[in-house]
C-alpha cells in the first residue's frame, strides 16, 4: 500500500510480473507511478539485455536544483523478488538559502520486501554557498532483501575554490527490519562555513566524500570486505576507502574520499560490478546520462 | 540516598581514574592509526584530533546516550539505559569500535557491580551475559555514576576526563609527546570539555550525530595495521 496518496513529490511502487503459464517474465514493473514538481520519472529501461528482470529507472529536477523551502518527499515501494536501479540525471545543485534558518530538505521513505534489490545510486550532491540541506532517509527492509545505497558530497564547486561556504548539510540515515526493528543508524552533521576544523587534514583526508551502505544477506561480510579495499588499492591509489561491517552483521559501510568525483564513481561502479558478480547478477552495464 | 559532597566527590574521582581497572588504556581511539600514516606528528596535531573527536563525536553521541542512561537510573528507569545501549550500538558504524565499547563496558560493570553492590546493576550484569543488552561503556559508565551518587555534570566530567587521559597516554607511548605537554594539552581542553558537556546535556538520543571524517578512516583502518600496541 501506498501511504498517503499524492503527499510525495515522488511514488514509486514495483512488483514483480509473475502472471502464470507461458507469459511469466519475472520483469520488475510500474504498478503506480506518481510524481509532481519538481521532480520527473523516467520510462522504465531495460539495459541487462536479455534479462528484464531488472527495471532501471532516473529521476529528474525540472528546477534548477534545491533552493530554500524546498521539502521534497520521495516514497520507493519494492515488493518481492523486483529489482531496481535508481538513480538521477545529474548532479544535485544545493543553491545559496542565506536567509538564517531556511533550508531544503529531502526525504526518502523505502520499503524493500522479500528477494527485493535496489541500488540506489544518486549524482553528486554540490553545496553552495550559504546553501543548507537536511536529508532523512528511512529504510524498512525485509531480513532477505539486498541494498547499494551510495553518496557523494562536494562541499562547494571546488573548480571555483568555493570550500566549505556552505551552512550545513545533516544526513540521517535509518534502517529498521519490517517489524521496525533498528538494525543501523547514521547521522552526519557536516558544518560548513562555520566548520573550525575544515581546513584541517584530522577532519577530512581529502575533500570529496562518499559514502556507501551495501546489505547482502547471503555474502560473506568479511570477504567482501576485503574484496572492495583491493579494488582501491589495484586501481586507484589516490582514493582513501575503508571498510567496516554493520551492527548485527547487516551489511558494510564503506567510507570513501578523493580529490576528483570522478574517481569516487568509478569506485563504486568497480564496488557495485564486484557485488553483482558475487551474487550471480548481470554485469553492471553502461548507464547513459 | 542522599550522599555528602565528599562523598560525590570521592567517586568522581574513583570513577575518572586510571586506576579504575576497565581497560581503557588499551585504547587509542584511532590515534595509533593515525600516528602510524604519519597524520599525526605534532603536539598541535593531537590536540586538533581531541577537539575534533570531542566536539564531533563523543559530545553529540558517547555523552548523549551517557545522559539517557544516568537520567533513567535517576528515575528509578531502567529501561531507559537499555534503550541508550540500543541506540548508541545501531548508530556505532565502526566494528572496532563496537566491540572495544563492549569490552570496556562489560570491564566497568563488572568492577562496578562489586564495588557498589547495586541490584540494578546486577541486573544489567545479568542481562549482559544473556546478550539481552550490549553493555556499551558509554551507557554502563552513565549508570554506575547515577548509582555512585554522581550528578551529571560530575558525570560527564569523570567519563570526559577518563576519556582525554587515556588518550594522552596512549599517544605518550606512542612517541607523540612527553609528560608535561600532556599536561598542557589536558589543562587547554578545560574550555572544550565544558562546551560538549553543554551540547551533550540539550540533546536527545534521536538527535544524536558525528562528523568525524578522517578519525572514522583511521578507526576503520586500524585492524589491518601490521604492528599495533592498542586495541583500536
Amino acid at each position: 500500500m501506498i501511504h498517503d496518496k499524492y503527499q510525495n513529490n515522488l511514488e514509486l511502487n514495483l512488483q514483480c510480473d509473475r502472471a502464470g503459464g507461458g507469459n511469466r517474465t519475472n520483469k520488475t514493473i510500474c504498478t503506480h507511478q506518481y510524481t509532481t514538481y519538481p521532480l520527473r520519472l523516467s520510462t522504465v529501461f531495460r539495459l541487462d539485455g536479455a534479462n528484464t528482470n531488472r527495471a532501471y529507472l532516473y529521476t529528474m529536477n525540472t528546477s534548477p536544483g534545491l533552493l530554500a523551502k524546498d521539502e521534497l518527499k520521495i516514497f520507493l515501494q519494492l515488493e518481492n523478488n523486483t529489482n531496481l536501479y535508481l538513480t538521477d540525471q545529474a548532479a544535485t545543485k544545493v543553491h545559496p538559502m542565506p536567509i538564517k534558518h531556511s533550508q531544503a530538505t529531502v526525504d526518502y521513505q523505502i520499503e524493500l520486501r522479500s528477494q527485493a534489490n535496489l541500488e540506489l545510486v544518486p549524482e553528486p550532491i554540490i553545496l553552495y554557498s550559504d546553501a543548507a540541506l537536511t536529508q532523512n532517509i528511512s529504510i524498512k527492509l525485509d531480513r532477505t532483501a539486498k541494498l547499494f545505497l551510495s553518496e557523494i558530497i562536494l562541499p562547494g564547486r571546488l573548480a571555483r575554490g568555493e570550500f566549505y561556504q556552505f551552512r550545513y548539510y545533516f544526513n540521517r540515515l535509518k534502517i529498521t527490519d519490517l517489524t521496525g526493528e533498528l538494525l543501523f543508524t547514521d547521522a552526519m552533521h557536516l558544518e560548513g562555513k562555520s566548520n573550525l576544523f575544515k581546513d584541517n587534514h584530522l577532519f577530512a583526508p581529502l575533500p570529496i566524500m562518499g559514502n556507501a551502505i551495501a546489505v547482502y544477506p547471503d555474502l560473506n561480510l568479511k570477504l567482501l570486505s576485503k574484496a572492495l579495499e583491493e579494488i582501491q588499492v589495484t586501481n586507484f591509489p589516490n582514493l582513501m576507502v575503508s571498510t567496516s561491517i554493520l551492527p548485527r552483521d547487516c551489511g558494510l559501510l564503506i567510507r570513501a574520499f578523493a580529490n576528483k568525483t570522478i574517481q569516487l564513481k568509478q569506485y563504486f561502479k568497480l564496488a557495485l560490478e564486484h557485488i553483482r558478480n558475487l551474487i550471480s547478477q548481470p554485469a553492471l552495464p553502461y548507464i547513459p546520462k | 540516598m542522599i550522599q555528602s559532597q565528599i562523598s560525590q566527590q570521592l567517586a568522581l574521582m574513583q570513577l575518572a581514574d586510571s586506576f579504575f581497572p576497565t581497560g581503557s588504556f588499551t585504547l587509542s581511539h584511532g590515534v595509533e592509526s593515525l600516528v602510524q600514516t604519519g597524520k599525526i606528528q605534532s603536539v598541535q596535531d593531537l590536540q586538533v584530533f581531541l577537539q575534533l573527536l570531542l566536539h564531533n563525536k563523543v559530545g553529540t553521541t558517547d555523552l548523549v546516550a551517557l545522559l539517557h542512561s544516568h537520567r533513567g537510573i535517576k528515575d528509578g528507569n531502567l529501561e531507559a539505559a537499555r534503550q541508550a545501549d540500543r541506540q548508541l550500538f545501531a548508530q556505532t558504524a565502526i566494528a572496532k569500535i563496537r566491540e572495544t565499547q563492549r569490552q570496556s563496558g562489560r570491564a566497568l560493570l563488572m568492577v562496578s557491580s562489586s564495588t557498589w553492590q547495586d541490584e540494578r546493576l546486577e541486573i544489567l550484569n545479568r542481562e549482559a551475559a544473556t546478550g539481552k543488552i550490549h553493555c556499551l561503556h558509554p551507557v554502563i559508565f552513565g549508570a554506575v555514576a547515577a548509582i555512585a551518587g554522581l550528578s551529571e555534570q560530575n558525570t560527564v566530567l569523570a567519563f570526559l576526563h577518563s576519556l582525554v587521559t587515556s588518550i594522552l597516554s596512549a599517544a605518550i607511548r606512542l612517541g607523540v609527546l612527553g609528560h608535561i605537554q600532556t599536561q598542557q594539552i589536558l589543562r587547554s581542553l578545560a574550555p572544550d570539555l565544558e562546551a560538549v558537556w553543554s551540547t551533550a546535556k540539550s540533546m536527545n538520543l534521536e538527535q544524536m550525530w558525528s562528523c568525524t571524517p578522517s578519525i572514522d578512516l583511521a578507526q576503520m583502518q586500524h585492524p589491518k595495521l601490521a604492528q599495533r600496541l592498542f586495541a583500536n
